[in-house]
């Protein structure tokens, strides 16, 4: 290296440095450059395909269990009941976004199209529990013991007919529970037929094969 | 002259004092070495009490900026520094103490000996300037007589550390 | 200049004539450095606020605006965290070492202030040797960091410390040599003397920088050096956060780490001073003369002017920081030994030789003498 590689070398470092500095006080004088969201105030608005947290539309849902088959990570737990009128009841819905992640397979295999993905994203919580979104307002006991009273008061009311129509074939309907997702859900499952009405074990004809058993 | 600059004498002579036989007796080096900087900042503050402000800030400069960053920086080199117990052993306790003895005695003859003219009131003066003078004027030939002998061994250090073989690359050292 | 302060005390109030003088200034001096080490503490963590705006600007970003208007009190919420942090000892340190290494990076830190010219009259100590004063005194950081790596007891930490001492003891030889061509200039060490020899010229020609050549490219020197000896990026290998996660305080939590921290940014005040002080006339006020006016308006005018200028330095070292890429260990080593070494000494035998020349006058005064 000689003189002139020398000189070269310190009039390259001076040049360059002096360059890097007009570019980065370029951006640090100009605040159109900056970019940052101030985000609590302002936002990004999500992109019209994004998949956000899960809804259940509860008035759509069939009870029919295929987002909770076809769920990877098995976020989804759920638990019906036979109704009255032959119809599964919604007995709970829900989802665990901690665990769901967002892969939209529920979405595009739910038949009557009730399952949608929000555009939700802002879910910060002090427990994990709070991460449990329940869809069904009410509590699942509650409904499961309207629902067995109905089906109760429908299998009386047939049972007063088939008495008044004397050899009629039986009519009402047992209230079987069908429960599928998590553990928990299918240990409730279990304790059902202990809270099924009496006086009629012999109208349980044809357990749904779905019923009853975990849906994994 | 009674008060406070006595007081401050005591502390600052009790400070290099003590450190000074810290550094001697520590086993640990890393301990010593930081004993000697205290021992350093010590005298330095006896320097300012004689009004000697530019000597004072020499001895820190050159001694702990220098010295003693190099003793550490030897320490922290050595093989062993992954080890905390690092030693000091003593060795050859009598020959040492009888070379100590002797510069000892050296050392109090002449504090002593009347050759010390007190000064009677010691008011701060400037020596910068003066000591500037001297160094360029009556003593330049010991001046440059040290200077020279500083550049030999920065030479002889700078020879010592290059590679033995100049013509093996040193791929570290080299521009990419 | 404090026995002074202490005797006009005495004197102007009748309550204290009983208090014997070393009494009085030892209290003047207490006194003082408390306003001095106010003033630091304050500088420190608004530096640290500018630093982290400066860095968002630069970045396409806000930076720090949710504590406080425009955030501005950000750096009370950091310095009430960092005091409220666990203080971490690792059980393998050496704990006597670990915890004085903070105390002498601060103390050498922050005696540099002593002899900071802030205005006429506005000095802790007019020091005959401040310059001097200063070099010598920030040798007690590279102690301070090389025993901070090493009782960490952590392998980061070792070559943080001893890549810290190396750098900022080979960068105190060109850093020296820098800053001589103004001590050459003014005929002393002292800073407000050096400050004196830089009046005239409507406060802005006299500037040691428009001086000749040789000191204009001499304060670019030093301002370099400087930046390497305070570890700044881009020369901030003891601390590189990619290679050493972030050297010699890797293991320094809570208040111990903010003595670290405060001394950092007191360094850059104090090599910004420095600067400022030795190339561009320290407090003279443009076009006013400020030793010429009232006390309490020419310190006012000139302690304003050196603390625009300072702090103006220490943007311009967050500018560079934000802006250039970190040195390598070897390219770092070149640069001092090849490069500002011999710049620096052929830059004070061209300032000597054209003070032999030209009688010690400078291009403006020439120029200034030309039209009468």
């Amino acid at each position: 290296m000689g003189l002139k590689g020398y000189l070269h070398d310190i009039w390259e470092a001076v040049a360059t440095t002096a360059k890097g500095m007009r570019i980065t006080a370029r951006y640090g004088v100009d605040p159109r450059e900056t970019i940052t969201l101030q985000y609590p105030e302002e936002r990004w608005e999500p992109s019209e395909r994004f998949r956000g947290f899960l809804h259940n539309d509860i008035k759509r849902c069939t009870s029919c269990t295929m987002c909770v088959k076809v769920c990877p990570v098995d976020c989804i737990s759920l638990e019906s009941v036979r109704g009255a009128d032959k119809k599964l009841v919604l007995a709970s819905y829900d989802i665990n976004i901690g665990r769901c992640m967002y892969c939209g397979l529920c979405v595009e295999v739910c038949p009557p199209k009730s399952l949608t993905h929000t555009s939700g994203y802002e879910k910060a919580t002090v427990t994990r529990g709070e991460l449990i979104l329940h869809f069904v307002p009410e509590d699942a006991e509650e409904i499961k013991a309207r629902v067995a009273k109905q089906v109760a008061e429908a299998a009386a009311k047939a049972e007063a007919e088939k008495s008044a129509k004397a050899e009629a074939p039986p009519m009402g309907w047992p209230a079987p529970v069908f429960a599928a997702g998590n553990p928990g859900a299918g240990a409730d499952a279990e304790k059902k037929p202990a809270q099924e009405p009496k006086g009629e074990p012999a109208n349980r004809e044809e357990p749904p094969k779905e019923g009853g058993e975990k849906a994994e | 002259m009674k008060g406070p600059v006595d007081l401050v004498f005591y502390v600052l002579a009790a400070v290099t004092v003590g450190s000074a036989i810290l550094v001697a007796t520590l086993p640990n080096i890393i301990y010593a070495a930081v004993a000697l900087l205290f021992a350093f900042f010590g005298v330095a503050g006896l320097y300012i009490l004689v009004s000697a402000d530019f000597l004072a800030a020499t001895q820190v400069l050159v001694y702990v900026g220098g010295i003693l960053v190099l003793i550490m920086f030897a320490v922290f080199l050595s093989s062993r520094i992954s080890s905390v117990e690092l030693s000091n052993p003593v060795h050859f306790r009598l020959p040492a103490a009888a070379i100590c003895l002797a510069l000892f005695g050296v050392l109090a003859h002449t504090a002593v000996s009347p050759a010390f003219i007190p000064k009677p009131q010691v008011t701060y003066q400037p020596t910068t300037a003066e000591i500037g003078e001297l160094l360029m004027t009556r003593y330049l030939l010991p001046f440059e007589v040290a200077s020279v002998l500083l550049l030999a061994a920065l030479i002889g250090a700078a020879l010592l550390s290059r590679p033995d073989r100049p013509d093996i690359p040193r791929p570290d050292m080299e521009e990419p | 200049m404090m026995e002074s302060l202490a005797v006009s005390l005495v004197n102007a109030v009748p309550a204290l004539s009983g208090v014997p003088l070393w009494t009085m200034t030892l209290l003047v001096m207490v006194v003082v450095a408390a306003v001095v080490l106010t003033f630091a503490l304050l500088y420190a963590g608004l530096a640290t606020y500018v630093e982290r705006k400066v860095a968002g600007d630069i970045q396409a970003r806000i930076g720090p605006n949710r504590v406080g208007p425009l955030g501005l009190l950000q750096f009370l919420a950091d310095g009430i965290k960092l005091l409220l942090k666990e203080d971490i000892i690792p059980a393998k340190a050496d704990r006597f070492l670990f915890a004085l290494a903070p105390y002498l990076v601060f103390i050498g830190s922050f005696a540099a202030f002593v002899v900071v010219p802030f205005g006429v009259g506005l000095i802790a100590s007019d020091l005959n040797i401040g310059v001097y004063y200063v070099m010598a005194i920030s040798s007690l950081v590279v102690v301070g960091v090389m025993l901070a790596g090493w009782s960490s007891n952590n392998k980061w930490a070792l070559l943080g410390g001893m890549r810290a001492a190396a750098q900022i003891v080979s960068y105190e030889v060109p850093v020296g040599m820098a800053l001589l061509p103004a001590v050459l200039i003014a005929g002393s060490l002292s800073l407000q003397d050096i400050v004196r020899s830089q009046g005239g010229l409507l406060g802005i020609f006299g500037w040691n920088l428009f001086h000749n050549p040789f000191t204009f490219v001499s304060f670019f020197l030093y301002y370099t050096a400087a930046l390497a000896e305070t570890n700044r990026t881009p020369f901030d290998i003891p601390e590189a956060e990619s290679e050493l996660v972030s050297g010699y305080h890797v293991e320094y939590s809570g208040i111990r780490f903010a003595f670290f921290f405060l001394a950092e940014y007191g360094d850059m005040f104090v090599v910004s001073a420095l600067a400022t002080a030795c190339f561009l006339g320290g407090w003279h006020v443009p076009f006013l003369d400020a030793e010429a006016l009232p006390v309490a308006w020419g310190n006012l005018f000139s302690l304003g002017v050196f603390l625009a200028k300072a702090l103006g330095l220490v943007l311009l070292m967050m500018w560079i920081r934000w802006t250039l890429p970190r040195l390598r260990v070897d390219q770092l080593m070149r640069m001092s030994w090849k490069y500002l070494v011999p710049i620096t000494f052929f830059n004070l035998l061209g300032v000597s030789l054209w003070l032999l020349v030209f009688h010690g006058k400078g291009i403006p005064r020439m120029i200034a003498s030309l039209f009468g």
